[in-house]
């Protein structure tokens, strides 16, 4: 006769041997799965971390600076200008 | 509301049954064996069963308090504190869901804020999408900005830069917000020390037994220990899909820095070590996709655990001596010993019970050993399930929870924090994820 309490012990004691056992093995499928990710392409140029930000403003025509490009997305310096109106004027034009 | 206060009390009374089981258990193996090397192991054992029951105690407790307060009534001024707030949005490569995540934020329930979103650099048609609705809405303006690709931490910087209000809500740009997020959030700006609020992070996608575990995990785990810290205002994680700030604490503290893996896990204790309080709200929603394949799960794991550890290296001095208070003190040990030393003191923990039971003879240990454990997460998932009103349906999936899923997570943490103290190269890698949002 089978002791139930031992088999279901025993059962307890190797499923979580073999789970110790699968989450190294997945963790070294993950190790190796990154080290054979592609490189990226985009070359990064200096350091990424601490860039600091400085936001200008646009140029305008009439001090020399020429026309601004055409179907560009919004310069930050636009949004700078548009964060200094007063909140009650609403959005940016 | 009944059957959730049934539940609750229920699973109190299961816990102190069970912490009295565990000392019945431990005492008996103990004084079961004379061999001194079995009398050590069974210390240890009994070691991490009194650290296991004594953090599920403080942890249950402290966030039930927290529960009760934030069922008080709000205070009659908080009604008619409805200061402008900026939604601050970084979206890189996100033109499948960016006009719809825009969409979902105008539907808030707050009288005047602005949605700004910072395109960071995309390499699709992200910022043209969302240019496509920039105007103004009611009580809502929606702007948006181009810069060149730096990262997250960098966008949600050039956010804060150009954020016209005086509060702003920092979100991911693939993550989803409940309506009454700003409204549950703002009220605790309304003391003028809380310097920031954490959100109440939820899995949206629940639709495999990874994303299932996730789901209770965030409640059981993440969410339980935040609404813990909650009650002593002293969060150390404000959750990236969701945080709300004082801007002048954001400028005071210099925003977001970019040298850790975990900006938002810096920028927490950057405001914490200044003396800002913060708080948690959990109506302040906002649903995120987990990772659905365990190899993602496991490189997010990894990536989070050495950026915490980033992190407090940083802030070590905190951790040393109680410089910004002890309350601060308390919550940096407690962000340590969640990402070293409990991850290793639970598998340790097992395969000490585990030896020490198949070593004496008594294998048949390892069953109730299994079963008290079990049942221990079991009622633990029903108490925070019921705490949060979530799908009741998760607590069974407790059952897997230790000594299946934790098996997981904890290994991954434990060779991160190795490859983080061994200074081994990483990268940031972007996560796969379904679009199920």
């Amino acid at each position: 006769m089978v002791d139930i309490n031992a088999l279901l012990s025993t059962i307890i004691l190797v499923a979580f041997v073999v789970t110790v056992v699968l989450a190294i093995g997945s963790y070294a499928a993950y190790k190796l799965r990154e080290r054979r990710r592609p490189v990226s392409t985009m070359a990064v140029e200096g350091p990424v971390f601490f860039e600091r930000f400085y936001p200008h403003r646009r140029p305008s025509p009439e001090r020399g600076g020429g026309e601004p490009p055409q179907h560009k997305a919004r310069s930050v310096g636009d949004a700078i200008a548009d964060r200094d109106r007063d909140w009650s004027e609403g959005a940016p034009s | 509301m009944r059957r959730y206060f049934v539940v609750l009390l229920s699973s109190v009374l299961v816990l102190l049954v069970l912490g009295l089981a565990a000392t019945m258990l431990v005492r008996r193996v103990a004084f079961d064996t004379e061999s001194l090397a079995l009398r050590i192991g069974i210390g240890i054992v009994l070691t991490f069963l009194v650290l296991l029951i004594v953090r599920y105690f403080v942890l249950l407790w402290m966030g039930y308090l927290q529960h009760l307060e934030s069922k008080l009534e709000p205070p009659p001024e908080t009604e008619l504190f409805t200061p402008p707030v900026t939604i601050i949005v970084p979206a890189f490569d996100e033109e499948a869901v960016i006009q719809s995540a825009i969409r979902s934020l105008l539907e808030l329930d707050w009288p005047q804020y602005e949605i700004l979103v910072v395109d960071d650099g995309s390499t699709d048609a992200t910022y043209q999408r969302a240019a496509e609705l920039e105007g103004r809405y009611g009580g809502v303006t929606v702007r948006v900005v181009s810069k060149a690709n730096a990262g997250k931490a960098n966008a949600l910087n050039t956010g804060i830069a150009l954020a016209r209000s005086p509060f702003v809500l920092c979100m991911d740009g693939d993550s989803r917000l409940a309506r009454d997020t700003l409204r549950a959030a703002m009220r605790h700006f309304t003391d003028s020390r809380v310097g920031a609020v954490a959100g109440n992070v939820k899995v949206v996608n629940r639709n495999n037994l990874w994303t299932k575990l996730q789901a209770l995990e965030y409640i059981e785990g993440l969410n339980m220990a935040r609404r813990a810290q909650g009650f002593m205002r002293v969060v150390n994680i404000i959750p990236g899909p969701v945080g709300v700030f004082r801007r002048e604490a954001l400028t005071s503290v210099g925003g977001y820095d970019a040298d850790t893996y975990a900006e938002d896990a810096d920028l927490t204790l950057k405001l914490m070590t200044a003396g800002w309080h913060i708080a948690y709200e959990d109506r302040a929603i906002a649903w995120t996709e987990a990772p659905e394949q365990l190899l993602d799960l496991i490189k997010q794991r990894y990536r989070w655990t050495r950026g915490i550890l980033q992190a407090l290296r940083k802030h070590a001095r905190f951790l040393v001596a109680p410089f910004g208070g002890g309350s601060v003190w308390v919550s940096l040990q407690a962000m340590l010993f969640e990402a070293i030393i409990w991850p290793l003191v639970n598998i340790a923990g097992n395969l000490f019970f585990v030896i020490a039971a198949l070593s004496v003879g008594a294998a048949s240990f390892v069953l109730y050993w299994w079963l008290l454990l079990t049942l221990l997460d079991v009622a633990a998932a029903l108490y925070t399930v019921a705490m949060e009103e979530e799908d009741l349906a998760l607590v069974p999936y407790a059952v897997l929870y230790r000594f299946f899923f934790i098996v997981f997570i904890d290994v991954a943490k434990l060779f991160a924090t190795v490859e983080e103290f061994a200074n081994v190269r990483m990268s940031w890698g972007k996560l796969e994820r379904a679009g199920r949002i």
